[in-house]
């Protein structure tokens, strides 16, 4: 064994020392959903180098190194250890990534930007620690303007890499803010960037909905003087109507198949009831006959059920039925006030707004009703409006525990709290998009 | 605390680590372009539409009417007020809407759309239920009085358009009302 290497052991065995006793983090949640919370030791540990630059504006190594180690920690499967000072100029040899085994870390990132023809690169390895064999290697090629979704492209393939799935740092998440005095629809990066508004209706804009396959926003749009649907064609900047019946139409959801939108309308009662139409709005089937108001529809990710409010028994709570209207039965029995449900992507949660103590909270019921909780804390605060992740791992709500109403993300188990949005304006109704 | 001393130094050690790479030199293991997977990346706002300043683009089926707002409030016409989270006319509102069709029978070129609102105070699309309720109620109420329900329409705008913007009581109990415009046609 050279001087050398027997360096590399006394200092990796410092480490083995240090990085395991990891700060468990939660400590100070306040509040844990059912105790599933997945503790920091059950995490992938990940060792990331310093990414290096040549020849770019020194800012850029930076910001897609903050980028790249928020998406990893916020995916949560992973901790992250970032390491201070210099990463190496060239990838790292097996025998250096091995020597990242004593730290207990799995994997190693590593890194480097250049430019090419005014383009940035960024050359992205990924390795095995055991092994030290390179598990991936990718260049990511785009403008300097784009240096956030090359780092958010890179996590999203060290995700699929360790676990299978597609990662969520490339989703987007349409809400609605009041930034131009109106409510209109924007739409941001899942992270809270590049936040762009995408009405200019200058009336009220409310309740994105994607379609599965990510190219229409369907909402509730004013600007005809009635509460009706609009839809836009994201990919084509194409917008048009789709409901208009006199009266109010809410909440238009869309089937996995993305052949029926369900929505709520009162143009064919004295009440909200809940209708299906096709995708050219001409086809429709009335699915609920109460004599109280039925709303917020939102589809199991089989298609086959629907959970929706309803305040038939008197005071709101959630109802699940078979997409044909079949089998209503009711769901939420704790609490005089229970709205907004959505359905996670996986089918085994129904994320909704509740009232506890005359102010709103987070929780969460299983489909069959036999558990559930609550997963936000308690405070003078409301939170309101959750929206699944594609990958049905992470919640994004509004809440106006900051003061103005802005958007906090949550994993579905309690964890992980972290706010999105900043501002002095509203930003409220996440719509999560479906990839 | 000690947990954040551990963190430092395990910080520290690894930036060793970092270091003591750079200074025994560059592994040689060169980069073959060649070999790699190369990826354009492309924000995926290029399918993005920019933000609608004008009247938003129609399918040319499809006639637009641009309207910023409501109609007009009729000031003739004095907003009835709900308790929290209820649609049903209170007692001491009754008084105001019998005065306010009293005006309507006289005034009888005047359509009304009459305005649902609630306080922030539960959820979004609940409150535009509620708020549809309470315009409803308000127009029972105007036609049991003798006012042709034919004169009157209803709109929500559930906890969207308050009128007071504290969050307190002293706004909520303004907040939770029905109001009175004149009746825009739709576009």
């Amino acid at each position: 064994m050279t001087g050398r290497s027997l360096l590399w052991v006394v200092l990796g065995a410092a480490l083995a020392v240090a990085v395991s006793i990891d700060p468990a983090g939660w400590a100070d949640e306040p509040e844990v959903f059912l105790n599933i919370t997945k503790s920091e030791a059950e995490k992938i540990p990940l060792a990331l180098f310093p990414l290096t630059g040549a020849g770019v504006a020194a800012p850029l190594p930076v910001e897609i190194e903050q980028t790249l180690s928020a998406d990893l920690k916020r995916s949560s499967f992973f901790s992250v250890t970032s390491t201070v000072g210099a990463g190496g100029a060239s990838p790292p040899t097996a025998s250096i990534v091995q020597l990242l085994k004593s730290t207990g870390a799995k994997g190693a990132v590593w890194g480097r930007i250049t430019t090419e023809r005014d383009e940035l690169v960024l050359e992205g390895r990924l390795f095995d620690v055991a092994s030290g064999r390179q598990m991936m290697v990718k260049r990511y090629v785009g403008k300097a303007d784009y240096a956030r979704y090359i780092a958010h492209r890179f996590a999203d393939d060290i995700v699929y890499q360790f676990t299978g799935e597609r990662g969520i740092a490339q989703s987007r998440v349409a809400f609605v803010s009041d930034q131009t005095r109106q409510k209109e629809l924007w739409l941001m990066d899942y992270d809270g960037a590049h936040q762009q508004r995408i009405t200019g209706d200058r009336s009220l804009s409310l309740s994105p909905h994607w379609t599965p396959d990510g190219r229409w926003i369907t909402y509730l749009c004013y600007r005809g003087g009635n509460p009706d649907i609009c839809g836009i064609d994201i990919t084509q900047n194409r917008r048009w109507k789709l409901i208009t019946f006199p009266g109010l139409n809410l909440s238009p959801t869309w089937s996995p198949d993305g052949e029926w939108m369900a929505l709520a309308t009162n143009h064919d009662a004295d009440n909200l009831e809940l209708f299906l139409f096709d995708r050219s709005a001409k086809k429709s089937r009335r699915l609920t006959f109460s004599l109280g108001d039925d709303l917020s529809p939102s589809w199991s990710p089989t298609g086959r059920q629907l959970v929706f409010t309803s305040d038939r028994g008197g005071t709101p709570q959630l109802y699940i039925m078979d997409a044909d209207g079949a089998n209503i039965r009711r769901l939420t029995y704790q609490g005089d006030y229970n709205t907004s449900p959505t359905w996670s992507p996986k089918g085994e949660w129904i994320a909704y707004t509740c009232r506890r103590n005359g102010r709103m909270r987070l929780c969460l019921i299983s489909p069959d009703g036999r558990t559930g909780g609550i997963l936000t804390a308690d405070g003078e605060w409301n939170d309101e409006s959750p929206a699944w992740s594609p990958n049905g791992r992470h919640l994004l709500f509004t809440s106006n525990r900051g003061g103005s109403y802005q958007l906090y993300l949550i994993q579905k188990d309690g964890t992980g709290l972290e706010q999105i949005t900043q501002g002095a304006e509203n930003r409220i109704m996440p719509a999560w998009s479906p990839q | 605390m000690a947990q954040t001393g551990w963190n430092r130094f395990a910080f520290l050690a690894l930036g060793l680590i970092a270091g003591a790479w750079l200074l025994t030199g560059c592994p040689k293991q060169p980069t073959k372009t060649a070999d790699v997977s190369t990826e354009q990346v492309k924000p995926p706002s290029a399918a993005t539409p920019k933000p609608a300043e004008t009247p938003a683009i129609e399918t040319p089926a499809v006639r637009e009417q641009e309207i910023a707002g409501a109609g007009k409030v009729i000031d003739a016409l004095k907003p009835v007020y709900f308790d929290f989270d209820k649609s049903d006319i209170r007692d001491d509102m009754k008084p105001v809407l019998q005065s306010n069709a009293k005006w309507l029978t006289t005034n009888t070129a005047v359509k009304v759309q009459i305005e649902g609102h609630c306080d922030e105070r539960g959820t979004n699309e609940y409150n535009l239920a509620l708020g549809e309720r309470r315009a409803g109620a308000i127009k029972r109420y105007l036609s049991a009085l003798g006012v042709p329900a034919g004169r009157l329409s209803t709109i929500s705008y559930g906890e969207e358009r308050p009128v007071c913007g504290q969050h307190e009581e002293s706004c909520w109990h303004l907040n939770r009302r029905g109001q009175f415009a004149e009746a825009v046609s739709r576009g």
